[in-house]
């Protein structure tokens, strides 16, 4: 879309501001039409005067300065984002466009960029209905400048979509315009919504009227400061490449933080742009353009600065956690083992202290700017009973809790454990598709993706599996997770396999963590054994398994264990399958991978003991628990397993307290770093527990301790 | 050192090969030397040159995603181009159609319809070559058709089914016309806009084909200016009233083909234009996919 820039000058200050209906901003600023009286003190008075409107300055000279047409919505924020000071001119304005977009006056016409000084006495002249405004000069609701400047086609350029029809200087209209703009203010409060889900929030609320002049509406909240209007994709500072050339700008994503390589450049109809940029990254969740419009939700903030904090309190869901008064002896409450305590204990200290001590170095913010401690709990330690003492915690407080975790089956696994754990808190559940999708609720769980969908909401951020799939590396959630907390939020990040540079961070004493180096079984984690094989590419292609291989595995089908076997190619899933089946010819085998699409049943039957081998690929490396099961993981020196999906594989064994000694096999021709480093990681965290007492007594008397 | 530090970051991503993902399933694409682009689709020598001139947007796609694709190739209706029977062409009568005939790339099958939803509604603006360059067998497969003194004929000009202003702002392009564009870049042809939408019309599929007709009733009609844009891109200006002009061939671009209504419409506005020029208006209509 296209918006207009103004800057306006109250008092001694002039501010810049961009409108999607300028009626509103000429309302809001002048307060009245020329010759009349101020009247209406009685009504809306006093709220007017909470909340900044002309009352303060009138008779101040308010002086508003407007282009003449509207501009491509990216462009108008970027001008409003980077004016300093002074009323609105052509030079200045142009120069800043093409900051923004070097080439954009190929595209945008010199005239589009006339500045207009917008009098009291043009607002009585004109504009009482949305027909007649063209007489002010301020027209154009189209797109493109055809329309409007001299083609004769009048109205039919002018698009009136989403604006409210009547007369804007009616004071009982505008009251009730009000009242609805601060409805949707409050409601959609910590929330980064696309202009298309504003529309979806107003329908589903029953505000269907409303939803037609969502324009108008939004502006009305924007000038009172209730909500921002951004930009899907705007332009910021790139962070420098090499220190000695200059610094560039460059497009990003502001819902889902990505760069320039994920956007894609095209001739725009609804902006004009022969390059409008749209973001690749986020496209399944709508499409985030450099001209479509995305709104924050920040009436909380604002009207919090004005004393007026009970309307949000009362549009925003409480009533929870009052319950909680145990919330400091997590142990007793929630059952938790002596190791799930510990730490529980130590990350509740972290939650406790004031923001300064908590955040008081870079890394201890997480590299995300927000102060993070690390949950570090081995495979099967119990880590979702650990971080209900932490909820408790917030929820007692009256803060909001997210608990954000990449897959979508850990979310629908979870939540019923969530509602159980806290049955007097609302929980609302996000994931592609979920009908919670608008639900205002204390604690939100939700998969990564729907995080992008809030702003400033959380006080506490819980995040599961830092390191899983869509994390690896993901600058993309990292941004996400920021932008949802508050800035004065907390991070709490769980894994069994943090990253390396966490891990550095950990080891110089950057980032505060707690580790859990037991199970909740309080047995040692399965170190895993070597068995030096040729790669698997030479036993498919000989058709024969070798000999080391075939024992192993019997051994563990004899055991009456369950065998996972994980390798590298997608392709070798097959052959394989076949080669077990003539080696084991009365057991049931399967394969899977990404791209099987009887994934799931196959995983179901594995689940239910039906087959009693499966081999997978790296997909299976994480979620799915089998209680008596050996892991045996062929190529485990190859490039594609890296230190992190070689322990989280190991950890699949050993997971029940009637089998919690599997056995994990490291199958290759090589010993390489990762599975040293896997092995390290997997031993350390034994000897921690031993040295903590963690470990039960017949399995430090069997180990020989 | 922060510069070989940076440098030897970016180090990784420089080397690597870059992996090609298909556009439709996301697998990765592996592909042979000897590959052959046209393989599994219906194509002429021309439609293999035209191809060759860019790069080639069927390599978008794996080769399971390429083979599974529903080509229409054996026409039964010679009006509408359908690969089964037709009782909608025989009931409209050959008085009321407007256009000569249609043809259509695909069968709107599922794969196809989620392929055109990712594209329009979703905004997935990289389906964008492969789908406009999938009309180019549609319209070989017409060259084919219409010869005369065993000359394929040449079209004069392409136009295409308009949108309504607000869908336009809505979505920032209209598909047809992108489509009309994309072949314009593959034959030279010509776009003219010569037609506009004059209001929504509700979504066909929820009407009875009677109230589908009604409907379209003055939805299109000609752009102000339609014929001196004509005039003057056809250089039609030197001929006088007097002479007999030569029929004027138009082919209409739309995405999908339904009861033909749609195209039956436009083709009654675009043939109003036969009496300012003083001769024929031929009307083919191009669809990308057939329902
Ligand atoms: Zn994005
Ligand atoms: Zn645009
Ligand atoms: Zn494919
Ligand atoms: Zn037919």
């Amino acid at each position: 879309m296209r918006a207009y820039v103004y800057t306006v000058r109250v008092g001694d200050k002039w501010v810049c501001r961009l409108s999607l209906d300028w009626r509103v901003d000429l309302r809001f600023w002048y307060g009245k039409k020329a010759g009349q009286a101020g009247g209406i003190e009685g009504r809306n008075g006093g709220e007017d005067a909470r909340l900044g409107e002309n009352r303060a300055y009138e008779g101040r000279g308010v002086e508003v300065w407007m282009t003449v047409s509207s501009i491509p919505l990216g462009l108008a924020v970027y001008v409003t984002e980077q004016w300093e000071m002074g009323p609105l001119e052509p030079k200045r304005l142009i120069r800043l466009l093409q900051e923004a977009d070097p080439q954009v006056m190929e595209w945008v016409s010199q005239g589009d960029l006339q500045i207009k000084q917008v009098k009291r006495e043009d607002v009585c002249r004109s504009a009482q209905r949305l027909q007649e405004v063209a007489c002010l000069g301020v027209s154009d609701w189209g797109v493109g400048s055809k329309s409007w400047n001299g083609n004769g086609n009048g109205n039919e350029g002018m698009i009136m979509e989403g604006v409210w029809n009547g007369d804007l200087w009616d004071d009982i209209d505008w009251g009730s315009l009000k009242r609805v703009a601060l409805r949707l203010a409050v409601g959609i409060q910590g929330r980064s919504l696309l202009a298309h889900e504003l529309q979806d929030y107003l329908t589903t609320h029953g505000m269907e009227d409303a939803a037609l002049y969502w324009r108008t509406l939004a502006q009305l909240a924007y000038v009172q400061g209730l909500v921002e209007l951004r930009s899907g994709l705007v332009v910021r500072e790139a962070p420098r490449r090499f220190p000695l050339l200059r610094r560039q700008r460059e497009l990003r994503c502001l819902r889902c933080g990505s760069r320039a390589g994920s956007h894609r450049r095209t001739a725009c109809a609804t902006c004009g742009s022969p390059g409008c940029a749209y973001c690749e990254a986020c496209l399944a969740m709508g499409r985030s353009r450099a001209c479509v419009l995305l709104l924050h939700g920040t009436a909380a903030a604002r009207l919090a600065a004005h004393g007026a904090a009970g309307t949000v309190a009362a549009g925003c869901a409480r009533a929870a956690g009052r319950a909680h008064a145990h919330a400091t002896e997590p142990g007793a409450r929630w059952r938790l083992s002596e190791a799930q305590h510990d730490a529980s204990c130590a990350a509740l200290h972290f939650l406790q202290q004031p923001c300064a001590a908590a955040g008081n170095t870079p890394a201890a913010r997480g590299g995300a700017g927000v102060p993070s401690f690390l949950l570090w709990a081995v495979t099967g330690a119990g880590k979702t009973e650990m971080i209900f003492p932490l909820i408790a915690h917030a929820l007692e407080r009256d803060q909001r809790v997210l608990i954000a975790t990449p897959r979508r089956d850990v979310v629908l696994e979870l939540a019923p454990r969530l509602a159980q754990a806290f049955p007097d808190s609302r929980l609302a559940t996000l994931y592609g598709g979920s009908s919670d999708r608008w639900m205002s609720a204390e604690i939100t769980l939700s998969t990564t993706h729907q995080l992008m969908r809030f702003y400033h909401m959380f006080d506490l951020v819980i995040i599961d599996e830092l390191d899983a799939f869509p994390y690896h590396n993901n600058e993309q959630l990292q941004y996400a997770a920021k932008k949802a907390c508050k800035p004065d939020g907390r991070f709490i990040l769980l894994s069994a396999t943090p990253p390396d540079r966490m891990q550095r961070d950990v080891r110089q004493g950057r980032l505060p963590h707690a580790k859990v180096p037991v199970r909740f079984h309080r047995h040692p984690l399965p170190v895993p054994k070597r068995l030096t094989l040729k790669p698997l590419r030479l036993y498919l292609e000989r058709r024969a398994l070798p000999i080391p291989l075939i024992k192993a595995l019997t051994t563990s089908i004899t055991r009456g264990a369950q065998v996972f076997i994980f390798i590298t190619r997608i392709k070798q899933v097959d052959p394989l399958v076949d080669l077990l089946r003539r080696h084991f010819p009365n057991l049931p085998i399967e394969g899977t991978s990404s791209e099987d699409t009887e994934r799931a049943e196959k995983v179901i039957r594995f689940r239910q003991g039906v087959s009693r081998m499966l081999v997978t690929t790296t997909i299976l490396e994480r979620g799915v628990t089998i209680p008596k099961s050996d892991v045996f993981i062929l190529d485990a020196d190859s490039a594609l397993f890296d230190a992190a999906s070689l322990v989280q594989m190991a950890g699949r064994a050993g997971r029940s307290l009637e089998d919690p000694a599997g056995n994990v096999m490291f199958c290759a021709s090589s010993w390489n770093r990762a599975q040293q480093h896997a092995v390290r990681q997997i031993t350390s965290m034994n000897r921690i527990a031993r040295r903590q007492g963690y470990l039960n007594t017949t399995s430090q008397r069997r180990k020989g301790i | 050192m922060k510069l070989f530090k940076n440098l030897f970051r970016s180090l990784p991503t420089l080397l690597a090969p870059k992996i090609q993902n298909c556009l439709s399933c996301h697998r990765a694409i592996h592909r042979s030397n000897n590959h052959n682009a046209v393989l599994g689709i219906p194509h002429t020598d021309a439609m293999v040159r035209a191809l060759r001139r860019s790069t080639n947007p069927f390599h978008d796609l794996c080769d399971t995603c390429l083979h599974s694709m529903p080509w229409i190739r054996s026409i039964r209706c010679p009006v509408c181009g359908r690969a089964t029977g037709c009782p909608d062409c025989s009931r409209r009568g050959k008085d009321h159609t407007y256009f000569q005939q249609n043809r259509s790339a695909v069968a709107y099958s599922p794969q196809m319809r989620d392929w055109l939803a990712a594209y329009k509604y979703r905004g997935d603006e990289r389906y964008l070559p492969l789908l406009g360059s999938m009309l180019l067998t549609a319209y070989y497969q017409l060259c084919g058709e219409q010869t005369r003194d065993n000359m394929p004929v040449k079209y004069d000009c392409i136009t295409y089914v308009p949108v309504s202003p607000s869908r336009l702002q809505e979505r920032g392009f209209n598909q047809a016309e992108q489509f009309a564009r994309t072949l314009h870049a593959y034959t030279g042809i010509p776009v003219i806009a010569l037609l506009q939408r004059n209001r929504h019309t509700v979504k066909q599929s929820m009407k009875s084909r009677g109230d589908r007709i009604e409907d379209m009733k003055d939805v299109f009609s000609l752009h102000i200016d339609s014929r001196q844009q004509l005039f003057s891109k056809l250089n039609l200006n030197h001929m006088t009233a007097q002479t007999q002009l030569r029929p004027i061939r138009i082919l209409l671009i739309d995405d999908v083909y339904t009861t033909g209504s749609t195209v039956n419409a436009c083709a009654k506005s675009l043939s109003e234009l036969s009496n300012d020029l003083n001769t024929s208006i031929l009307i083919s209509s191009l669809t990308w996919a057939r329902s």
